[in-house]
């Protein structure tokens, strides 16, 4: 009897997520240009907008660079799925870095038989994130301005809910992508003006 | 890096047994790596110019790449890593509404994009809107469409699976703009222009994981020389002593009269007058063998 080869299947069954992100994000390409911009506030297209196939059901996450002295709005549209316009929920999240002394004292015998105590003080770096913005606790806005006394790295956590309405959840399962742009946009800051 | 201090101890028997050797290791941790849910974004040096657009920087023309250099560029590489370089000079003149410079720039990235089959950076409706700005002196709308240009030379190159091109593209303007705010002033500590020389750290970061998803050797060899740069602004680190939080590194969020939220809080970034130096040196090394490139 033939031996039936597995490989192949196995091969096409490992590959096919792949191919269906890949291909999904090849189709969402540009998407962020159906996000609608606030050129009246002021506010110019900024490349660290992001397309891409967001899972649904799923966490993505866009690490930007902000600078001081400039003003930053950021919105969410999935012109593919129009069902989920005013779902999206967004957080805007810091890591912090802290550097922070972590002592242990160790007993031992010296030569003489003598107990001594060794005190060992580690240099640690512990990473913490600090959630600066959630449009959960803001009635799911879903565009968000401001402004940073400092250039810092924030990341932009963009949840997708899944089209049926089941809960959010994390982990990459399935394959249901929604073609989403997050769109950046910034302008010198201005504190108050006569944009607003 | 391990440094032991050990304090001072009498003869007698009950002071050793107080004995404390206090070792000091001090761990760096923390590697970031592209994920597929997880995305680097790079500030472009239109937003680089456009902070310090009002902080009244003087224009130097020696700052910028001889466009005559253009056609000297036959590899897709230098042709990439070029076009970079141009378009952060076309931000650099547009912020400051140098119009002369910018007509001349706008035509070699133009040039430099049919090359480079990047048909529509600067098409023939950018090139109008182009010519109107300019008979009009309008600077702002200049800046505006040198944003355009990037914009779109980006996602056409996004949209057509060319992310080698768009790498090298992204490093070429990341050096130019690095090279040129190096050359605005001499070394003035806490400057806004030195403050945003040190925050080329962060963006240096994002950019290093950016383009370690791109395969392409051209790329990855300049990408190796980034190295030397992100090793000084790393200096920093090793010198702050950070052991204890300070009020000011609190993080605080607060709005403004028109009700705009600002994040306030943490650790600003600086550089010293030495690391300046060789910033400047390394990276002038650099950008001449981009723009020297063949």
């Amino acid at each position: 009897m033939k031996k039936f080869n597995f490989l192949p299947v196995v091969a096409i069954l490992l590959l096919a997520p792949v191919i269906d992100y890949a291909q999904s994000q090849k189709e969402c390409y540009n998407t962020v240009s159906f996000c609608p911009p606030q050129k009246k506030l002021g506010f110019t297209r900024n490349m660290q907008s992001l397309s891409g196939a967001f899972e649904q059901g799923d966490t993505s996450v866009v690490q930007i660079i902000v600078y001081k002295n400039m003003e930053y709005r950021i919105s969410i549209c999935s012109p593919s799925n129009p069902e989920l316009t005013g779902q999206f929920q967004f957080k805007i999240a810091e890591d912090v870095t802290k550097g922070v002394w972590k002592e242990s004292t160790k007993t031992f015998l010296d030569e003489d038989g003598v107990e001594q105590t060794k005190t060992t003080r580690k240099r640690v770096y512990e990473k913490t994130e600090v959630v600066r913005y959630d449009n959960s606790d803001d009635e799911m806005r879903q565009d968000f301005i401001f402004q940073s006394n400092q250039t810092r790295k924030l990341k932009v956590k963009v949840y997708v809910p899944e089209s049926d309405g089941g809960e959010m959840s994390s982990g990459l399962s399935g394959s249901s992508y929604a073609c989403v742009g997050l769109l950046v946009e910034h302008q010198p800051g201005v504190i108050s003006g006569f944009n607003r | 890096m391990a440094l032991i201090l050990a304090s001072c101890s009498s003869n007698t028997e009950e002071a050793v047994v107080d004995e404390e050797v206090l070792e000091i290791t001090q761990e760096e941790s923390i590697e970031e790596t592209a994920a597929d849910n997880l995305f680097y974004q790079v500030p472009t040096p239109n937003e680089l110019f456009a902070v310090l657009k009002n902080s009244n920087v003087e224009y130097n023309r020696e700052n910028l790449s001889d466009v005559s250099n253009a056609s000297n560029y036959l590899t897709k590489a230098s042709k990439a890593l070029n076009f970079g370089v141009y378009t952060a000079d076309l931000a650099y003149v547009t912020s400051l509404g140098q119009m002369d410079d910018a007509s001349k720039i706008f035509e070699t990235v133009r040039s430099l994009s049919k090359d480079l089959e990047i048909e529509n950076a600067v098409d023939e409706v950018i090139m109008k809107r182009l010519q109107s700005n300019l008979e009009n002196s309008n600077a702002d709308s200049l800046f505006y469409l040198s944003n355009e240009t990037y914009y779109n030379a980006y996602s056409y190159l996004e949209e057509n699976d060319r992310r080698d091109v768009l790498g090298m593209i992204v490093v070429g303007g990341w050096i130019e703009g690095l090279n040129i705010i190096l050359n605005l002033e001499p070394y003035n500590e806490g400057s806004e222009v030195c403050q945003r020389i040190a925050d080329q750290k962060l963006t240096l970061e994002n950019l290093l994981i950016f383009t370690s998803t791109i395969e392409n050797d051209q790329l990855a060899e300049i990408i190796g020389e980034l190295s030397s740069i992100e090793e000084v602004f790393n200096y920093a680190d090793d010198d702050v002593d950070d052991s204890e939080s300070s009020e000011s590194s609190e993080f605080t969020s607060s709005e403004s009269a028109d009700g705009v939220m600002i994040f306030g809080g943490g650790e600003s970034n600086s550089i010293t007058e030495d690391q300046f130096n060789e910033l400047k040196s390394i990276v002038l090394d650099l950008r001449t063998s981009i723009i020297e490139g063949s």
